[in-house]
């Protein structure tokens, strides 16, 4: 997302001589990419025994959202943004990674609470680009979080496979934050 | 970059009240966003350019020779209904498209100001990274804020007698310095009216003036948006309009009734001229250039006061955009 786009957005302008106070404005909205890479390694040993692995509980800042940043960073005073929807999509993961899962899961934290992004059960697969059911105090959830936190989410992804995978795996999880910026503007 | 709406408050400075930022246009790409923004002004330009061709006449009998008057008059060109909106056809784009359906009526400038809620999203550079969701921009609803949907023009003018019953109307202004960076007005415009029942063989006994009229008026305005030698950003705003009309006026005393039939016509065109920069995609070099033209037959009623030399007046024109005008004057002979 390129920064020039929001600032432009934020161009409502006032003209003088109107009579009455009036409201002008616009909605821009944008899907932002958000690409995740998770690596897992073996445990050698595990492996070898054939054991269940534990869980893999890995936190990490969900990268900088751009998109939030540079319009938090000017639209306080002049709209509201709106988390619409995120979607989700996970790839590169081979034939020979499909490996059982107990789960796979993405959450994140907002404020005190922990949203659950993505529960992934079965096997490990590709999935193609699918909605996250949210309900919008959770979507607003997460935009306060994002306004809170100078736009990173604390994310905790948590990995955990039935049995050891034969080799490491790389996957790439693709998150889709569809964002509304609402502009309005009182005019005098 | 400087503001797309510096133009739109340069020309339309008297009346425009507000603006918001058409540079999203721009992301588009310049063709698409030329015919976004056309459709979106072109009530404001077409009637602007009917404004231009009005306050002409307010009599049929020219002045006798060495007679003179100077008049200024302002006229009210009405938008009609019908130009509140425009039909957005996806087929017409090359980088906007609806987010759903292929067509849909857009506000104009002149347009309801509907709340952006509930006004359809269009999606710029669909399919791409580049791409991104912005609403309809909004009318500015100039009924509700004015009572009355109409563009304003204010024209002032200096007619002479000549011989044979013609009087030669000239409408000019030298070249006008309107602010420190050198933007720029002028005005020029000529007018000639006629009498030709002296030429009707057994016309000359009935007691009206019946004469024939052709006028035509050129206005340019420069506003520079940026002066840096190495990138001249201005706007360019040119209109020319042409009238051709019948007129017939029967004096009472003070009173003086007028009508007339005729053609007008005008072009309008707006240009925006040096290199802009988006931030996300590449100008071409003068990436705005908007064209108008208008033509409507036209049927003039009116009346004017003379007070010794004191004139005014006022009159209705029928025609694509209505027009309104009043006036007031010093005339001689």
């Amino acid at each position: 997302m390129k920064l020039k786009l929001f600032t432009l957005l934020l161009g409502v302008v006032l003209l003088a001589g109107s009579c009455d106070e009036q409201e002008f404005g616009f909605n821009v909205s944008k899907e932002v990419l958000l690409e995740i890479p998770v690596d897992y390694e073996v445990d050698e040993v595990i492996a070898s025994l054939g054991l269940n692995p534990p869980a893999t509980e890995e936190r990490l800042v969900l990268g900088e959202v751009d998109a939030f940043s540079d319009a938090l960073s000017d639209a306080q005073d002049l709209g509201e943004i709106v988390l619409n929807s995120i979607a989700y999509e996970i790839t590169d993961v081979s034939a020979a990674e499909e490996t059982p899962l107990d789960e796979l899961t993405i959450s994140v934290e907002a404020g005190s609470e922990i949203i659950e992004l993505i529960a992934l059960d079965g096997s490990l697969r590709n999935v193609s680009k699918t909605n996250i059911q949210l309900t919008q105090a959770q979507l607003n959830a997460l935009v306060n979080e994002l306004s809170a936190t100078g736009n990173d989410l604390n994310t905790i992804v948590n990995v955990d496979f039935q049995q050891s995978p034969s080799e490491d795996i790389q996957l790439n999880i693709n998150m889709f934050f569809d964002i509304t910026l609402k502009i309005r503007q009182s005019i005098n | 970059m400087k503001k797309l709406y510096i133009i739109i408050v340069f020309v339309f400075g008297s009346f425009a009240t507000q603006a918001q930022d058409f540079d999203l246009y721009l992301e588009a790409g310049a063709s698409d966003a030329n015919t976004l923004l056309e459709n979106y002004f072109a009530p404001a330009f077409k009637g602007f350019g009917y404004g231009l061709n009005g306050g002409w006449l307010n009599t049929a009998k020219p002045h006798k020779s060495l007679g003179f008057d100077i008049t200024v008059s302002t006229s009210l060109a009405r938008v009609p209904d019908s130009d509140l909106l425009f039909s957005f056809v996806n087929s017409d784009y090359s980088n906007i498209q609806l987010r759903s359906g292929s067509s849909a009526d857009l506000p104009t400038f002149f347009g309801p100001r509907t709340d952006p809620d509930n006004l359809p999203e269009l999606v710029v550079n669909p399919g791409t990274t580049e791409e991104f969701r912005f609403t309809a921009v909004q009318g500015f609803d100039i009924e509700e804020e004015f009572q009355l949907n109409a563009v304003p023009a204010v024209m002032g003018q200096l007619g002479i007698g000549l011989f044979k019953n013609t009087e030669l109307k000239i409408r000019w202004t030298p070249e006008l310095e309107i602010d420190d960076e050198g933007s720029s007005f002028k005005l020029i415009g000529f007018g000639v009216l006629h009498d030709v029942k002296q030429w009707i063989p057994g016309l000359k006994l009935v007691p009206i003036d019946l004469s024939a009229f052709v006028g035509y008026t050129s206005m340019t305005t420069e506003y520079i948006i940026d002066a840096n030698p190495s990138n001249i950003q201005k706007g360019v705003f040119d209109v020319n309009g042409l009238v051709i009309q019948a007129m017939v006026s029967k004096q009472l005393s003070i009173l003086t009734l007028y009508g007339g039939l005729g053609f007008n016509s005008s072009t309008t065109n707006l240009t925006l001229q040096g290199d802009f920069d988006t931030g996300t995609i590449d100008l071409p070099t003068d990436p705005i250039d908007f064209n108008f033209s208008t033509s409507s037959p036209r049927a003039t009623i009116g009346f004017r006061l003379k007070l010794a030399i004191l004139t005014l007046h006022a009159d209705y024109t029928l025609q694509e955009y209505n027009l309104i005008t009043a006036g007031v004057g010093l005339s001689v002979r």
